[in-house]
């Protein structure tokens, strides 16, 4: 068998891979929660959208909205957000929810935010699963009739393959921009800590009542060294979940590392959606074995039968 | 098709981040997956206006943008180039002349980084480019 086809037969294994339902409907739990703490702090975020601001919209036929309109758009963001969670109609939820927020992100490029635009692209994604034909309202009513969800449980592998495919990517991509100068000196977290630990959960903790670090923050602030621990810490982290998460032998370690990861990222800087939409697709990853996963090293193994679903 | 549609996914996820890796673009990372990676700083960034027959004033920035995420992302050479373009026509409508419109700035991406002007100092943005 020639390499090419030897390529794609690994590809459609990968891609075709089958995957947990339940595994998916946690992710949309997870993805519709961040979801909704994402269109309730855009509602509070009015003055930024309104007309009377610059604006640098992405296409000419996203322009900026009332102040009636844009609160409707987020109210709706919500309500498609809580369809999503609780699984009812999910799907209609899930594109209720791109549509809004994705109005408000083409509306203004100056307004870019990562965790907005992840959650877009997430969103497609389980638009296009069966993400409720389990734990959701959907699946309840399937059995309290005495018959399961329809559709076949080969296609929500593929949804499942691309979200974690995308987390990969993020975070791929997320420790290679890390890797220069400025960042690995601390300069970045140095300039970055004393605006963000005035929002973080544990302010009190960090701050004063005038919102200044108190002394041993401000110690740890001046510390070139710690910060280019940190930060280094950051990039190494990321990059050990890139391989870390696909991997069975690796992810009993990569799990606790980037949950501690984002739980840091959380208490430091109150960043909780970007944080929840990862961590939420962690349990995709324990579906099945990193060798069947792993389109790379499959490539070379030509027909082999696949192990036992794990 | 489906696979199709999905190697088309995974296509866009890998080429856009590296597309804009590729650019080296100072001011705009979006769409890279860049967390707080990179950190423009400003020492100082003013924008010097004119009007015809009059003194120099200092534009507030605040007036169209509440954050310096806002106003960073702005700094793009072909962004500010739209945005001057309105700014200018605004301020032409205000003091009914022609009007000079310069920008001084000196950021910094790191710490030991000799300062740069983020954008042509002597451009005036209200002429004709």
């Amino acid at each position: 068998m020639t390499l090419i086809a030897r390529a794609a037969a690994a590809w459609q294994r990968w891609l075709f891979a089958p995957g947990s339902l339940r595994h998916l409907a946690l992710f949309r739990i997870g993805w519709a929660l961040a979801m909704l703490l994402a269109a309730r702090h855009e509602a509070g975020l009015w003055q930024l959208y309104s007309a009377e601001q610059y604006h640098a919209p992405w296409f000419g036929w996203a322009q900026p909205l009332s102040q009636a309109a844009f609160q409707r758009l987020t109210q709706i963001a919500e309500i498609g957000s809580a369809l999503a969670l609780i699984g009812l109609w999910p799907k209609l939820g899930c594109a209720l929810v791109i549509a809004t927020l994705g109005y408000l992100f083409a509306s203004d490029a100056l307004l870019f935010r990562n965790h907005i635009y992840l959650g877009l692209w997430m969103g497609l994604l389980l638009c296009a699963s069966p993400c409720g034909r389990a734990r959701s309202v959907e699946a309840c009513w399937h059995r309290w009739r005495g018959r399961g969800p329809a559709g076949s449980a080969e296609s929500s592998g593929v949804a499942t393959q691309l979200i974690k495919a995308q987390v990969l990517f993020v975070y791929g991509f997320s420790a290679l921009n890390k890797l220069r100068l400025a960042f690995l000196d601390g300069y970045t977290l140095q300039q970055e800590l004393p605006f963000a630990l005035r929002s973080s959960p544990l302010r009190a903790l960090f701050c004063d009542a005038r919102g200044a670090p108190r002394p041993v923050v401000e110690n740890a602030l001046h510390n070139a060294l710690a910060l280019s621990v940190c930060s280094c810490s950051v990039v190494l982290v990321e990059g050990f979940l890139v391989f870390g998460l696909p991997s069975r032998r690796l992810r009993h370690y990569a799990i606790p590392l980037g949950l501690s990861l984002h739980a840091s990222i959380f208490l430091l800087m109150d960043i909780r959606v970007f944080g929840l939409l990862m961590v939420a697709a962690y349990p995709l990853f324990s579906d099945s074995d990193a060798r069947r996963n792993s389109f790379l090293l499959s490539v070379g193994k030509g027909n082999e039968p696949l192990r036992p679903f794990v | 098709v489906i696979s199709g549609l999905a190697a088309a996914f995974l296509l866009v996820q890998l080429a856009v981040p590296l597309a804009v890796i590729a650019s080296r673009s100072g001011t705009d990372r979006d769409f890279a997956w860049d967390m707080f990676s990179s950190q423009l700083r400003c020492e100082k960034l003013d924008a010097l206006v004119k009007p015809q027959g009059k003194l120099w004033g200092s534009l507030r920035w605040d007036v169209d943008f509440s954050s310096w995420a806002q106003l960073r992302r702005v700094l793009s050479p072909a962004r500010f180039e739209r945005y001057a373009q309105r700014l200018c026509q605004a301020l032409r409508a205000e003091h009914g002349s022609p009007v000079e419109l310069y920008v001084q700035s000196e950021c910094r991406n790191d710490r030991d980084q000799a300062p740069f002007a983020i954008l042509d100092p002597h451009r005036d943005f209200c002429s004709q480019p």
